[in-house]
This record gives structure tokens, C-alpha cells and sequence, in this order.
């Protein structure tokens, strides 16, 4: 069966999709991430999306959703690479992402994700104290 | 003018991305911007989601209609059972937090023209976005350029196949590394496992050492307690020895039979008790006591031996055959010639009433196994009757203290120490003992020392 890879390094998770996903496709990639952020403890996730050419709601949707279900399992998700043709068709398709955080580049998406960890452990600290 | 390009047919859920693969092409053919491609391919696949969704199948169909200002059209069309809820959806009202229901309205906004359709017998949805009329001059070179282009596209399928299949190549390849991770881990549990095993039983190993020389020491502590408790019965067994002699002597005349027979029977007695005491203090001493060795020869030791039984043999009329030049051991001078000694008395004393006994004593040499796993000469020397013989189920018990196969009154009176001596002693001499024997036909009872 057709599947998105995921891959591990460490604490995160990282996802680069590269095929224009069929709506299925996309279920299920949001099902296998969720079950792998449990399986692996993932406190971080990183979808590289700078091969898509087009986001549409269902795919935006989708990536609201792993960004919501993610935060619900103590994992922060970052959406990187997000071309500018898209981000703007999704401005004008008035499609609002909550809770998706985005970076420019997986290289910024990783500083991202490692500052969310570090407050993520302050706080619990600051909690502990 | 209006010109249809292609038509996607909206069948199965890959439609869904085709159609909006080929909207893209088509807008990027035609000359839209980079921005208007994705506006395009987004409204498409918008529109083209809900068709396949709701109505089962349906088609897209593109048109490039040139007068009076040119636009890209997409008309999709379903014989579904319609929208029931249209105008809430248009107006904007079913849009949910998360993006539910944007596709209609939100496709509205990223197209220039919006028309939808829709009854009991299907949906009809128009939707066309302005060509820049300066991008293109739509003459009949362009339109054949475009219907050349599409039908390329088309053909270049196998390589959208090729890609696809590198997909589900990478996706086998994650999860065969998901296996050889998982395999990797069960190594490392297994090698935890196996040194964990290990660690117990070096534990059980240390412990059952430990417990051994415990038993050890407490096994010592008993003899040596046995050892001062003989010791302590000494004294006032000389006292009773003692006073009962002064009974005898002084005050036989006061006795009368039953008395002088009762103090007769005190001092046998006592006597008894004192032979027992000094066996015991024997075998105590031989547990604790160094034993040195030195070689010895085996001739010597059996003749001095007979010669400390004399008396019996004389009284017994007993024949003692002695090999010539038996070998050299390495023994203990004393330990040997009280287990010779034990032995030969033995084999004197107990044989039938009226036999005399024959006792045969030769050596032969052997080697033995050592724990250490090398080889080292020894001398087995064999002492063989004529007598009553020991039974072969008793062949254990009577090495044990006090062990005594024939009553306290018995016609073989003796301690039941003898043998217990005989075997402590061989083994502190590093040696071994043993018998074979069967009842009413003579015993052979052997010992084996480390030659020299």
C-alpha cells in the first residue's frame, strides 16, 4: 500500500512529502503519525512540504489536524517549506491553520521544533520547583 | 471562440489528483502566472473532491474560450442527488473552524467567474479564471502547440508511474529499517538477558561456595565439640574407675554375691566406656590434627601391626599371608598403622565361631583421577578373610561412627568406631577406601594411597 515515509532522528519525526497525496493518502498519513509519535515518544514533528504546488483545504485540513492531534500527544508539529504560491492560495481560499506552526526551511523548522522542547522542559522544571 | 482542451473523468479518488495535475498543466500552458497555476489547480481540486465525494463520479472538462476576453474554464458536472443545503453553504455559513465546507466558497474566491447548478438530478458547477490577454496570442500555432503539449503530458505517464513506484520503494525501504531496528533492539535484550543470566549465576555460584564453607566450619565446630566432650567424659570416668576399684578392694567383705556381681559389672562397664572414649578422641583428633606424610613402606607397617595383634593371632590360630616387597606409599606412619592395625583386627575377629582365620594381604599398583583432572600413580592394598562377610546393603554404613552390624552383646564386641577411623583416616591421607564383601563368604576391604 501507498505510504508517506516517516522518518525518526532522535526526539523528532520527520516527514517529507514529495507525491501530490490522493485524499486517502493523506488519512492515512495522518493516521500512521500519530500512532509513530506514540510508538517512538516523538516530542517534535517536521512536515516538509516544499514539494507541494498546491495545499487545498483538505490537505490544509489535514495538516491542522496532525498539528492539533500532535499537541494533544505532547509533540509540537512544524510545517516547513511551504512555497509562497501556496501559502497565498490558501490566504485567498480563507483557510486558517490553528495551531500549525510554520518555518521557512527544515533547517529553521528544527531550531523551531528544539526551542519548543527547551521551553517545553523549562516549564516543567519551573513547574517542578 | 471557445475551445474544449481536455476532460478528466472523476471516477476513482487518484481522479481527484489527476485533475488537478492536468489544471495546472492547462493553466501553466496557457500562460498563467505561478500564483494563478496553484489558484487554479486548488480551485479544481476543490470542486473536483466534491463531485467525486457526493456524487460517486463525474467528469472535468476544460475550455479555453478566447472572445470576448480570454479565460480558462472548468465545468464539472455529476448526475449526483444535488446540494440540498446550497445557499447556506454560498453564504458562507458552513464554514467550520477547522476548513469543513470551505471548498465551495473558498473556490468562489479564487476564481474570477462562479457558477454552480444543482437539483435532484446532478450538479453543475462553471468556473473560469481571465487570461492576461497580452500573455498569449490564441491563433491556431498556439492551439495546436497546446493540444501537442497535453497529449506529451499525457504520455509521460510512466514516469509519474516510475515516481510513484520510487515512493512505495522508499516507504518498503522505512519500514524494512523499522524491522532491522526492531531486530537490532531485541539483540540488545537478549544479550541483557544472557548477562543477567550470567550475573545469577555467578550469584548462585558465590552463594553456593559460600554456604559450602559455612557447612564446613560448622561441621568442624561439631567435631571439634564431639572431640572435648569425649575429653571432658574422661575425668569422671576415671572417678567412677576409681572408686568402684576402691568398692572392690576395701569393701568386698560388706558385698554380698548380688553386689560383688553388680560392682564386677560397673567396672566392665566403665572399662567399655573407656575404650569408646579414647576411639572417639581418636577419630576427633584425626579430623583436626595435621597429618604429614612421608614414605612408608607397607611390609613394615603390617608387621608391626601383627605384631601388636600377637596375642590374638596366637589365641585364634589365624594365618596372615603377606606379599613380599609391596611399593612404597606416601602416608602417615601413625594414621597407617592404626588403620592396619583396624583392619587386620577385623579381619581376625570376625569369623564364624570355631574357624580359623586366614587373612591375605597383597598391593597392586593403579592409577586414579585426581578433581584437578591429571594422573597419579597410587597403591591399592587389599585385605581379604575368611569371615562372616558384610552384607552388600550395609557396604555404606558401616564406614559411619558407631555403626555396629552386630548387637551391643554380640559375639564381636567392639566400639563401631573402627571403620569410621579407617575411612577419616585414608582420605586425610589423600587416599581412599572401600569393601567388597558378601554376606557369609569372606570380605575384602582395600585401601588405595598415592604411590610413592
Amino acid at each position: 500500500m501507498e505510504r508517506i515515509p516517516i522518518l525518526r532522528m532522535g526526539d523528532f519525526l520527520l516527514v517529507t512529502i514529495q507525491v501530490d497525496m490522493h485524499d486517502r493518502l493523506a488519512m492515512t498519513l495522518q493516521d500512521d503519525l500519530t500512532r509513530q509519535i506514540v510508538a517512538s515518544n516523538s516530542r517534535g514533528v517536521l512536515i516538509d512540504i516544499s514539494s507541494l504546488e498546491m495545499i487545498d483545504s483538505f490537505i490544509g485540513r489535514m495538516l491542522s489536524n496532525i498539528s492539533l492531534m500532535s499537541n494533544v500527544l505532547a509533540a509540537q508539529t512544524v510545517v516547513v517549506g511551504m512555497q509562497p504560491a501556496v501559502a497565498i492560495t490558501l490566504v485567498e481560499l480563507g483557510m486558517s491553520m490553528p495551531g500549525v506552526r510554520t518555518a521557512l526551511n527544515v533547517e529553521k523548522g528544527m531550531m523551531l521544533l528544539r526551542e519548543c522542547l527547551d521551553s517545553d522542559d523549562s516549564e516543567v522544571e519551573d513547574d517542578a520547583s | 471562440m471557445r475551445t474544449r482542451l481536455l476532460h478528466v473523468e472523476l471516477c476513482y479518488e487518484h481522479d481527484v489528483v489527476l485533475s488537478r495535475q492536468r489544471a495546472r498543466q492547462v493553466a501553466a500552458l496557457v500562460g498563467f502566472s505561478a500564483q494563478d497555476q496553484v489558484r487554479i489547480a486548488t480551485s479544481v481540486s476543490e470542486i473536483a473532491r466534491n463531485t467525486f465525494r457526493y456524487a460517486g463520479r463525474g467528469k472535468v472538462e476544460f475550455f479555453l474560450q478566447t472572445e470576448p476576453r480570454p479565460i480558462l474554464q472548468m465545468i464539472f458536472s455529476d448526475h449526483g442527488q444535488g446540494i440540498p443545503n446550497l445557499s447556506t453553504i454560498l453564504a458562507g455559513k458552513y464554514v467550520s473552524r477547522s476548513g469543513m465546507g470551505l471548498g465551495i466558497v473558498g473556490t468562489k474566491k479564487l476564481m474570477d467567474k462562479f457558477e454552480i447548478e444543482t437539483g435532484p438530478k446532478g450538479t453543475t458547477v462553471s468556473m473560469g479564471k481571465y487570461i492576461g490577454s497580452e500573455l498569449n496570442e490564441f491563433n491556431k500555432e498556439f492551439f495546436s502547440y497546446l493540444t501537442d503539449e497535453l497529449s506529451l503530458q499525457t504520455s509521460q505517464e510512466p514516469f509519474v508511474e516510475l515516481q510513484q513506484q520510487n515512493q512505495e520503494l522508499l516507504g518498503a525501504f522505512s519500514e524494512l529499517e523499522k524491522r532491522q531496528n526492531e531486530l537490532t533492539h531485541l539483540n540488545v535484550e537478549l544479550q541483557e538477558t544472557k548477562r543477567q543470566l550470567n550475573l545469577q549465576n555467578e550469584l548462585l555460584e558465590s552463594r553456593v561456595s559460600e554456604r559450602t564453607a559455612e557447612l564446613k566450619d560448622s561441621l568442624q565446630e561439631m567435631e571439634k565439640f564431639c572431640y572435648s566432650i569425649a575429653h571432658d567424659l574422661k575425668a569422671p570416668l576415671r572417678a567412677i574407675n576409681g572408686l568402684t576399684m576402691v568398692l572392690q578392694q576395701e569393701y568386698a567383705p560388706a558385698f554380698d554375691a548380688e553386689g560383688k556381681n553388680c560392682t564386677n559389672r560397673i567396672v566392665e562397664a566403665a572399662t567399655r566406656m573407656h575404650i569408646l572414649i579414647v576411639d572417639l578422641l581418636d577419630y576427633g583428633r584425626l579430623t583436626h590434627m595435621d597429618v604429614a606424610v612421608t614414605p612408608i613402606s607397607l611390609n613394615d607397617t603390617i608387621a608391626k601391626a601383627a605384631e601388636g595383634l600377637r596375642e590374638v593371632i596366637v589365641l585364634t590360630k589365624a594365618t596372615i599371608e603377606v606379599q613380599k616387597e609391596m611399593p612404597i606409599v606416601m602416608a602417615n606412619s601413625v594414621l597407617l598403622d592404626q588403620v592396619l592395625s583396624n583392619l587386620i583386627e577385623n579381619a581376625l575377629k570376625f569369623v564364624p565361631a570355631g574357624v580359623a582365620p586366614f587373612v591375605k594381604i597383597w598391593a597392586e599398583e593403579r592409577t586414579v583421577k585426581s578433581e584437578d583432572g591429571t594422573i597419579r600413580p597410587s597403591v591399592r592394598l587389599s585385605i581379604k578373610d575368611n569371615g562372616i562377610g558384610v552384607d552388600v546393603s550395609y557396604h555404606k554404613r558401616i564406614f559411619k561412627v558407631f555403626e555396629r552390624l552386630h548387637g551391643e552383646r554380640s559375639v564381636y564386641p567392639g566400639t563401631g568406631i573402627g571403620l569410621a577411623l579407617v575411612q577419616k583416616a585414608v582420605e586425610r591421607m589423600n587416599g581412599i577406601s572401600g569393601v567388597e564383601s558378601t554376606l557369609g563368604q569372606g570380605s575384602l576391604f582395600w585401601i588405595e594411597l598415592p604411590k610413592h
